[in-house]
């Protein structure tokens, strides 16, 4: 039973991951917290679903190009994000930007209302949802497809911070900026590119999310202080930090929707959020002092 | 002399001429309709003072407006439909609960330092003030709300009309208006904006940052409170969406648009958003657009907010057309 919980909390888990990792990337690059994650999320599976069935003119496409032009799509809605909310908004103060941020969070979510309409949409399945006996537990494969895209997305993520020369960048922006500057990194390149990667992992996380739930307008608002939790969990700006704290909150969150009672599963995950700011602000990985959010 | 004068003016007087001409619409129209919006727009003047104190004028990040908002809301339909208490009794003890709930959110959010942790906390508050309206059935009666909400009664008359509650909200608005104002000018107004400046340089003249900072999230959560019980009544029905995470949003959204850290800005932002989105109407299905867009614009454009940019407008109008003697009077004081 418990074993069977903590798979599946895997699962969900490794998709809060991403949209922690997302969070991670922008505090540690650019000093800022894009507060319309939630909407990219929301967006990207919307568009990736309109790519599979296929839209007037537009032919239907096959899932992996489907989820290719979600996350091109995420990829996109950040950059603007970037540039009209975030850097606009840099020198007048957190307020600001937080107000812009939400600003945008209303705006794709009454576009997406206009688009596809506000009743939401069924993700058809593509691996499936048949559980797969393992001994005692069931494991539906859908969940280990999630995990497994999840991870390779982790794996891409990392070689292309410390291989490549943009991620290189990237991360030389993150440890310190001003420096970074004087070695002629543009911070409007790399900020821009943090938010456009930052997105992309959001984006995927919708899409890898879409199958298991409805795709409505609103499902933004949900992961959005999920993915907060398990970022504040981790510890705020920590890449393997929300790699772990999404994981975790999954896993606690499915343990004690299990055990005790799912009707308020929600606010486990708020209690957590509260009891961590609270007694450890730092978060699980965490690195002390300075770093603080 | 004269630019402290002009400071006074914004400060003092300006708040209750705005009050001033939202009272006279009546004479001009008594479309219910737009006394229903007008009432709304009294009720959020309410909140963005209260998120003024804490967020404009002690520089701490409030997102958890619609938790007190819900808190005075939900204690007064209680109050009143539980135990037919008078609204009167309601309003004040709504705004007492919301005040504890206030302190209960003040206190852990001392411990957090910056805004993202700060915006995040009251979320959550937030967040699980919904949760529970929601699963605390035999209370609150979940989803469904709170129907039959009495309404409040003077003397021997019932208030229900548009234009009753028009009047009588504000009234609320303007002895609120003239109590923020005072708070405001107070020692303790000035140690809120001391803190927001700098929290080393107002401890070191003594100014406590644990005790005014929880005294700050106090006085919003008790406006909120009271714009809560006003709404539960004005309403009658009372549901759980209504307090959502749009809310706390809105009532940012509205000292950003009114003027940060302002009184008479708070009026000016909390009608501006209840009537923006009734003049978007005429778009329709591109209503809500349009709103987020405006939204977006006026934080990117308005560092000042409407009111503040109304002023500067009337100063400039003013240097044009007054003798080039006066001008420079003012500029050499």
């Amino acid at each position: 039973m418990i074993i069977q919980l903590i798979i599946s909390g895997l699962a969900i888990g490794s998709v809060y991951s991403l949209v922690a990792l997302a969070h991670s990337l922008i505090w540690s690059g650019v000093r800022a917290v894009n507060f319309a994650q939630g909407e990219v999320f929301m967006a990207a599976a919307f568009v990736a679903l309109t790519a599979l069935s296929g839209a007037g003119r537009l032919p239907a496409l096959p899932f992996g190009a489907a989820v290719l032009v979600g996350v091109v799509a995420a990829s996109l809605i950040g950059l603007v994000i970037y540039n009209v909310a975030i850097r606009t908004t840099s020198k007048k103060g957190f307020l600001y930007a937080l107000g812009a941020c939400i600003g945008f969070s209303t705006l794709l979510q009454s576009s997406a209302i206009l688009i596809w309409g506000s009743t939401g949409e069924q993700f058809p399945a593509q691996i499936s949802m048949v559980p797969l006996r393992v001994g005692s537990i069931f494991i539906a494969p859908q969940d280990l497809f999630i995990m497994g895209i999840s991870l390779t997305a982790m794996i891409i993520l990392y070689f292309f911070l410390s291989k490549t020369r943009l991620g290189t960048a990237m991360r030389a922006a993150a440890q310190n900026r001003e420096v970074a500057g004087l070695m002629g990194i543009s911070h409007r390149l790399t900020d821009s590119l943090t938010f456009m990667v930052a997105s992309c992992l959001a984006g995927l996380a919708g899409i890898l999310l879409a199958p298991k739930f409805f795709v409505t307008p609103q499902m933004g608002s949900m992961i959005s202080s999920k993915g907060f939790t398990a970022a504040v969990l981790g510890g705020f700006g920590s890449i393997p930090g929300a790699v772990l704290g999404g994981l975790l909150l999954g896993v606690l969150e499915n343990i004690s929707a299990g055990l005790i009672s799912s009707s308020y599963k929600d606010a486990i995950s708020f209690l957590i959020m509260v009891l961590i700011i609270m007694f450890k602000p730092e978060g699980l990985l965490g690195v002390k002092g300075g770093r603080k959010a | 002399m004269k630019a402290r004068h002009h400071e006074n003016f914004i400060t003092h007087v300006l708040p209750f001429i705005l009050i001033g001409v939202i009272a006279l619409v009546p004479l001009l129209t008594r479309d219910p309709y737009l006394m229903h919006i007008l009432v709304l727009g009294g009720i959020y003047v309410i909140l963005a003072i209260g998120m003024n104190i804490i967020t404009g004028y002690c520089g701490q990040i409030n997102l958890g407006m619609a938790g007190f908002f819900a808190v005075g809301a939900y204690t007064s339909a209680l109050l009143t439909t539980r135990l037919s208490l008078s609204f009167w009794l309601a309003l004040p003890t709504s705004a007492l609960v919301a005040g504890v709930a206030g302190v209960l959110v003040g206190v852990p959010a001392l411990k957090v330092r910056g805004g993202v942790y700060l915006v995040l906390i009251t979320t959550s508050f937030a967040g699980i003030v919904q949760v529970i309206l929601n699963q605390w059935v035999s209370l609150t009666k979940g989803p469904m709300g709170i129907v039959g909400i009495p309404a409040p009664a003077i003397g021997n008359v019932l208030i229900y009309e548009r234009i009753h509650w028009f009047y009588l909200t504000y009234a609320i608005v303007a002895v609120i208006v003239f109590l923020a104002i005072r708070l405001v000018g107070s020692r303790i107004g000035r140690s809120f904006v001391a803190l927001r400046e700098s929290e080393t340089s107002a401890q070191s003249i003594g100014i406590s940052p644990a005790f005014y900072k929880v005294l700050a999230f106090v006085c919003s959560a008790v406006l909120a409170g009271i714009a809560g019980s006003i709404y539960a009544h004005y309403m009658t029905t009372i549901s759980p969406d209504a307090f959502g995470f749009n809310l706390s949003v809105l009532a940012l959204i509205m000292i950003v648009v009114g003027g940060i850290g302002s009184i008479p800005g708070s009026i000016v932002g909390g009608v501006a958003l209840a009537l923006f989105p009734e003049w978007l109407r005429a778009l329709g299905p591109y209503q809500s657009v349009a709103y987020a867009a405006g939204i977006i614009l006026a934080v990117v454009f308005l560092p000042k907010g409407l009111l503040m940019m109304g002023v500067d407008a009337v100063q400039l109008i003013r240097k044009w057309f007054l003798a080039p003697d006066e001008t420079s009077e003012k500029e050499v004081s």
